[in-house]
C-alpha cells in the first residue's frame, strides 16, 4: 500500500477480491484474501462492509427490485455483493485495512482474529497499517 | 439508511430464506454465499425445520410456515436477531488494531448450541449488559421451547454448561449468568394404544 505523503483529501482504495490492484510488494488483494483464508479457523472472507453500508440511500431497494424483476441468475442489474473483500483507507497518516471473516466452531475465535490481524500486518509490511477485523459468523458445529 | 422492521440490513427477509429452503428460489442466489446474516438465518431455519419435524411429526413446509404459536415466536425473534447488532470487542496485540465480533454472530452461536440439545429449540436470545465495554458483566437470557417429557432441570443445567464453554471459546465476554427460561412445552404426538 502506497500512502501519499500529503494527500489533499482522504483516499479510499477498495481492493476487489479477484483483481490485482496497484499495491507494492506482496500487498495484492487476491493473495491477501488467500493469506487470511489460510489462517487456521477462518472459514470465510466476507465483503469488508455490509451491503447497506456500501450503497447510497435508496440504491439498495432499487437494486433488489431490479433483482426480483429480472429473476435469479441474471447479473444485468449489477451484483451488489461484488464488494471488496479487503478495504484500505489512506488519510495521509495511516492506512486502515478492514477484513470481515467467518470462523469455524472448533476454533477459538479471539485467537483466530488476532492471527488474522497479524497476517494482514505482515502482508502490508513495511507499511504501517491499522487493521480492523470483524467476525460476522461463527459456523455451527 | 432506514431498514424496514422485517428486512435484514442486507435487504433480504426471513420469508425469502424460508422460501429458498422450500423451493430453492431466491432473487439473488450469489448473495447467500457472501452474507453472514443470511447464512446464519439459513442455519437457524434448517435446524428449526428439523426440530419442527421431529417434535411434531409434521412436514418441513408446515413447520417452516409458523403455524404453531411457539414456532411463530421463534421466527419473530429470528427476525430481530439476524442483524449484526453491537460490536463486541476482542483484545488486540497491536494498539492500532480494532478487533471485534458482531452481536449477531454470538446470538447465532448461542442458538446453534441450544438447538443441539435434544428436544429443545431456542426462542428469544438476548445479551443483557453493555457488550461493547470489555469486562462488563453480561447476562445471557435464553427462552427455550422443549418437548413434553424431557427432564427440564437436567436439560437446562447441561445446556448452561455447553453455552458457557462455547461462549468462553468464542468470545471474551465476562458472562455473569446464563438465565434459561422455558417458555413453551411442546406436546409431542403420542402413539395411540
Amino acid at each position: 500500500m502506497t500512502v501519499p505523503a500529503q494527500p489533499p483529501t482522504a483516499k479510499r482504495e477498495e481492493l476487489p477480491a479477484n483483481r490485482q490492484a496497484g499495491l507494492p510488494g506482496a500487498a495484492a488483494p487476491g493473495s491477501l484474501r488467500a493469506a487470511v483464508l489460510g489462517v487456521e479457523g477462518v472459514t470465510d472472507v466476507f465483503p469488508s462492509r455490509p451491503l447497506w453500508q456500501r450503497l447510497p440511500a435508496g440504491a439498495l431497494s432499487l437494486l433488489q427490485q431490479a433483482a426480483r424483476q429480472q429473476g435469479a441468475g441474471d447479473q444485468g442489474a449489477g451484483d451488489p455483493d461484488d464488494g471488496p473483500l479487503v478495504e484500505a483507507l489512506a488519510d495521509g497518516s495511516a492506512t486502515d485495512v478492514t477484513v470481515r471473516i467467518g470462523v469455524g466452531a472448533d476454533a477459538r475465535t479471539p485467537d483466530v482474529v488476532r492471527a488474522v490481524a497479524a497476517v494482514v500486518r505482515t502482508h502490508f509490511a513495511p507499511a504501517e497499517v491499522s487493521v480492523k477485523v470483524t467476525v460476522a459468523r461463527i459456523s455451527p458445529e | 439508511m432506514s431498514i424496514p422492521h422485517d428486512t435484514f440490513e442486507c435487504g433480504h427477509t426471513l420469508e425469502e430464506l424460508s422460501q429458498y429452503l422450500d423451493t430453492g428460489d431466491f432473487p439473488d442466489p450469489r448473495h447467500l454465499e457472501t452474507c453472514p446474516d443470511c447464512r446464519n438465518g439459513l442455519d437457524s431455519l434448517r435446524r428449526l425445520s428439523t426440530a419442527g419435524s421431529e417434535l411434531l411429526s409434521k412436514d418441513l413446509a408446515e413447520a417452516g410456515s409458523g403455524n404453531d404459536d411457539w414456532m411463530k415466536d421463534i421466527l419473530a425473534n429470528l427476525k430481530l436477531e439476524l442483524r449484526p447488532g453491537r460490536s463486541i470487542p476482542l483484545r488486540s496485540e497491536h494498539p492500532a488494531d480494532t478487533l471485534t465480533e458482531t452481536e449477531g454472530s454470538v446470538l447465532a452461536l448461542v442458538r446453534s448450541v441450544t438447538d443441539l440439545a435434544p428436544g429443545a429449540v431456542a426462542g428469544r436470545v438476548r445479551l443483557e449488559g453493555d457488550v461493547t465495554v470489555p469486562g462488563e458483566a453480561i447476562t445471557v437470557n435464553l427462552d427455550l421451547a422443549v418437548a413434553f417429557g424431557n427432564p427440564l432441570l437436567g436439560s437446562a443445567e447441561a445446556l448452561r454448561q455447553d453455552l458457557g464453554e462455547a461462549l468462553a471459546r468464542h468470545t471474551e465476554l465476562n458472562i455473569a449468568a446464563i438465565d434459561i427460561t422455558i417458555t413453551d412445552v411442546i406436546d409431542t404426538p403420542r402413539e395411540e394404544p
